[in-house]
């Protein structure tokens, strides 16, 4: 990453070409307009910089989600399989639960399964 | 400083790392709690007039075996004097007719019983597989972007 103090040849040779095509001007014309061009790139090239370090910022910052996201889905997969879908299906076979309501409650579990995988999916598609 | 290759390296090792820690648990709870399952031995305790409740639910009548303890042989016997309620898993023993079983003795159930249904079990099956190819798919392309 280039600092904004140093020297950028492709923007000398610019600001070199500008000067010779401003230079039937007067001097004093000639001169404000290559400050403001200067100040211009100046400007342009610190928000540039500004941007690489958001981005370097934000890539860390990815990382750690990546991190918490496959901690988070492991930890999500354990505690659905191991404790919520057995205590539903426990609950469910002690309520005598019959007919329609049965069978639509009886599609918690798997609705409870479908969301987990969905999570676990989930970030695989978002690649 | 390390630069920003060297951090995603770190990261994705570290990523890789609690992804397979996390598959080597996830794994064996699913397996334990879907499917068919089999208790041997639960250890219950027989009261007079009063339903005990099982581990398990959904249980398989033609999978129960109590056994109730012989005090003159001094070992557990299998015995057939008890209900079995299977859909909430709640056993209850013929104490006064049994020769085994004594009102506040234990006794020991074994059975299998029906931890979730066939789909359920088939879409809590994938879950392993879906940790892999998640922690696999992402570690692959990052190292894809690193290239």
């Amino acid at each position: 990453m280039t600092s904004t103090n140093e020297a950028n040849p492709q923007a000398e040779k610019l600001f070199a070409l500008l000067a010779m095509l401003l230079s039937p001007l007067p001097d004093a014309w000639s001169e404000a307009i290559m400050r403001r061009v200067r100040f211009g790139f100046t400007l342009a090239k610190a928000k540039h910089q500004r941007s690489d370090f958001a981005q370097a910022e934000r890539a860390q910052m990815a990382g750690g989600n990546l991190v918490s996201t496959v901690l988070g889905i492991a930890v999500a997969v354990i505690v659905g399989v191991g404790v919520s879908i057995p205590v539903v299906n426990d609950v469910l076979a002690s309520s005598n639960i019959t007919g329609l309501t049965a069978t639509i409650v009886g599609f918690i579990p798997v609705m409870l399964g479908v969301l987990i995988f969905v999570a676990t999916v989930g970030p695989i598609m978002g690649q | 400083m390390p630069s920003n290759n060297a951090q995603t390296v770190v990261m994705l090792a570290l990523v890789a790392a609690i992804g397979v820690i996390g598959l080597a648990v996830a794994a064996p709870v699913v397996s334990s709690n879907t499917g068919t399952q089999s208790v041997t031995n639960e250890t219950v305790t027989a009261t007079t007039g009063e339903y005990s409740s099982l581990d398990g639910f959904d249980i398989d009548p033609s999978t129960t075996v109590v056994y109730g303890y012989n005090d003159t042989s001094g070992s557990y016997e299998t015995t057939t004097e008890y209900t079995l309620n299977e859909g909430p898993g709640e056993i209850q023993f013929d104490i006064q007719n049994s020769t085994l079983i004594d009102d506040g003795e234990d006794v020991k159930v074994t059975y299998d019983y029906q931890a979730t249904d066939s789909l359920t079990g088939l879409v809590a099956g994938y879950l392993p597989l879906g940790i892999g190819l998640m922690v696999l798919v992402t570690v692959a392309s990052r190292i894809e972007g690193l290239m």
